[in-house]
């Protein structure tokens, strides 16, 4: 146990065995049947796609939420947080961080992030690019900056359908049995 | 739960040095046995995207990382069968002459115990077995030694763009020097050149230990143990020599085994850390840590990649993810420049859209609709080249325990990083070429990424004096006479390449040694 009130890695492991030995996870379709609903709340969903499609216009159409939540839900998920060896579990930081963004909006806007314009959210987002936030709360911004971005960044373009987007060769050797 | 077993070896991970010391071991008919942390992997898993490659980096026991710089040890390492090798970049440069007298040559760091010359048979014969692709007479640079094996790989237009840069600032390139096949080698096909080198090649054309040691290690009957995360190396009570070897199974339960002969090839975390986590009363600072330096002189290079955009297509997508040509012009300059360091360039990395090096972090300061048109337009037209930098060893560099415990009780890893004064100043010297490069090559713009890290070094150095170093020339502990340690952990001093050549050929080396004097070795 590393973290007090969070499972630990072989927790992990073995919720995530038993959720596919009791059917919760059920893979071989075109994307993880898992969807953003049962890992995130209403308002954590919302408040993640608007951040992402903020960063990556695009991304929240591209189920970037959906991405998130499939990659929490396993033992070892596949997104770029698993590089930062920030100390604290991913689930975790996440929704810290989600909930700073929208504390962050009401000081900013009086209002959630999900409420926002996209031109409003523009102005709430570009704060992390500051290092110090007034009523800021959560995981230092530039790594929530990175992590987030990232996320976006993976649910559009680290996917096949960009490369055919964008005109480039995907060449790939092996292609992998879903996008994520 | 405590299982007894026995083995004449027992080698701690299976990535490029650990898979070569069983197969060669293995082969002199040694019972090998090799205790692998994660799981193991199969070729036709490697599946050709950004996402899905990260299942091949490290998934273990976290690390805290402190300092100026910390690095970033979870993409750089490996989890499972084949580690960090299984993703390599396959950049097999050779140390140079100077490197191995870095202290004789710049009155700062360390000597080897060893010169170029113990190496460069190993350098030799490792080549042929691995299949390095290259030209030795273009690489002007390199030390004496055999032709590369087969020709070099081709060159795609951001290369050939950057190669008339540096020709115009009267520098010279040559082709990389790369671990991938050029042409059919030894049953192996050649590279595609579709750049999906870091999700692992499952062709074959790059080598990875599997594909390098996986059929020798089969047939020499060496056993590999998945999933067994070791803890600590138990010792006689004398203290004088390694007993057995203590890890847990993916389910908790805790074994040991007995060995003979101990190897700790864990990379240049994990073995600090095991070897800090196995003190007892004859090593109370931790295993074969008489000297202070267990942990210590941890030296990850210095490293900035340059960008530039061109008016016309770049075939940013083709190629290799270590690039495509190189320049050392700068390697080891001389003492006229006030500091010391100098730089191999890498020149024209096959890129993809995401992930840590892809397109989308060639700007990580953009965002909104800014990054969308950014991509469109990088995807055809930017070129990349990297600067890798010399970075001395300091003792508060240094990998060390925490309070804080895994799943298993081991205490994680702090590593601490900060670079020296030297490799910022020989960064700042890169990237102030690199720019005039880029605008002679035709670039419209170009810019340089923030100073990072790259590739993991020290921490268990070899050196002749025990006072001083952990091992001796060949890896063997001072204090623990059947103890060994391989891979980069190894180096005093960490030179302006990609290690895992070096790496390997001391392994090499260590196999050689083992097997020429085993009765001694293995004698209780």
């Amino acid at each position: 146990m590393i973290v007090d009130g969070l499972p630990s890695r072989r927790a992990a492991i073995r919720l995530s065995i038993a959720g596919t030995l009791a059917g919760g996870l059920t893979f071989g379709c075109d994307k993880p049947s898992l969807q953003a609903g049962q890992v995130f709340t209403a308002d954590e969903r919302e408040t993640l796609g608007a951040v992402a499609d903020t960063l990556v216009p695009g991304s929240a159409a591209a189920g970037v939420t959906d991405f998130v939540a499939a990659m929490l839900a396993e033992p070892d998920p596949r997104l770029c947080y698993r590089f930062v060896s920030f100390p604290m579990p991913p689930k975790a930081f996440y929704k810290l961080a989600l909930a700073s963004f929208d504390d962050l909006s009401h000081a900013m806007m009086g209002r959630p992030l999900n409420a926002l314009a996209p031109s409003q959210r523009l102005g709430v987002v570009e704060k992390l690019a500051q290092p110090n936030v007034n009523g800021w709360k959560g995981p230092p911004t530039a790594l929530v900056y990175f992590v987030l971005r990232s996320d976006a960044i993976d649910a559009l373009y680290g996917v096949q359908e960009a490369y055919t987007r964008l005109d480039i060769p995907y060449m790939a050797h092996i292609e992998p049995p879903r996008p994520w | 739960m405590t299982e007894m077993a026995e083995a004449d070896v027992v080698i701690v991970g299976s990535g490029a040095t650990g898979s070569l010391l069983a197969a060669r071991l293995g082969t002199a008919g040694r019972k090998v046995v090799v205790l692998e942390g994660g799981p193991p992997r199969k070729l036709d898993q490697m599946y050709s995207s950004t996402i899905w490659s990260r299942d091949l980096k490290w998934a273990g026991p976290p690390a805290r990382v402190a300092g100026a710089n910390p690095v970033t040890f979870p993409f750089e390492a490996g989890w499972g069968q084949g580690g960090s090798a299984l993703h390599h970049y396959a950049c097999w440069f050779r140390l140079h002459e100077e490197d191995f007298k870095f202290a004789t040559v710049h009155g700062t760091g360390f000597d080897w115990p060893i010169e170029y010359r113990d190496l460069q048979p190993y350098y030799d014969a490792l080549q042929k077995e691995v299949g390095l692709s290259g030209d030795k007479d273009q690489e002007i640079w390199r030390p004496p030694g055999e032709p590369y094996p087969m020709p070099p790989q081709p060159v795609f237009r951001q290369a050939q763009l950057l190669a008339e840069g540096f020709a115009r600032q009267g520098l010279k390139t040559a082709p990389l020097p790369m671990a991938i096949n050029s042409v059919p080698y030894k049953g192996r096909p050649a590279c595609l050149q579709d750049g999906w080198c870091d999700a692992g090649c499952p062709t074959g054309a790059l080598a990875n230990p599997i594909v390098i040691f996986g059929e020798t290690m089969k047939k020499a009957g060496v056993e590999t143990r998945y999933n067994a995360f070791v803890s600590r190396i138990l010792t006689m009570s004398s203290g004088r020599r390694a007993k057995s070897v203590e890890y847990f199974e993916a389910d908790g339960t805790k074994k040991t085994i007995d060995a003979k002969l101990v190897i700790l090839a864990a990379f240049a975390v994990q073995t600090p850390r095991i070897l800090l986590n196995s003190a007892n009363d004859r090593h109370p600072r931790g295993l074969a840590n008489s000297s202070g330096r267990v942990g210590r002189y941890f030296t990850p290079h210095a490293a900035v990649n340059l960008y530039g955009m061109f008016a016309e297509e770049t075939e940013n997508h083709m190629g290799r993810t270590g690039g495509q040509l190189m320049c050392q012009d700068d390697y080891s300059p001389g003492p006229e420049q006030g500091f010391v360091g100098g730089y191999t360039w890498r020149i024209g990395a096959a890129l993809k859209l995401a992930d840590l090096g892809g397109l989308a972090n060639a700007r990580v300061d953009l965002f909104g609709e800014r990054l969308k048109t950014f991509m469109e337009k990088a995807s055809k037209h930017l070129a990349t080249m990297s600067a890798l930098i010399t970075n001395q060893p300091s003792f508060e560099n240094a990998i060390t325990l925490t309070s804080e415990k895994d799943d298993n009780g081991i205490p994680l890893a702090r590593l601490t990083n900060t670079l020296g004064a030297d490799a910022k100043k020989a960064a700042q010297g890169a990237i102030k070429q690199g720019l005039t490069i880029f605008k002679t090559a035709g670039a419209n713009e170009a810019w340089a990424a923030p100073l990072r890290t790259e590739h993991m070094m020290g921490g268990t150095m070899m050196g002749e004096d025990p006072a001083q170093s952990v091992t001796d020339g060949y890896g063997r502990t001072h204090d623990v006479e059947n103890l060994f340690i391989s891979g980069p952990g190894l180096m005093p001093t960490v030179g302006a390449v990609n290690p895992t050549f070096t790496a390997s050929a001391l392994a090499a080396r260590t196999a050689d040694h083992i097997v020429d004097n085993w009765a001694a070795f293995a004698a209780n």
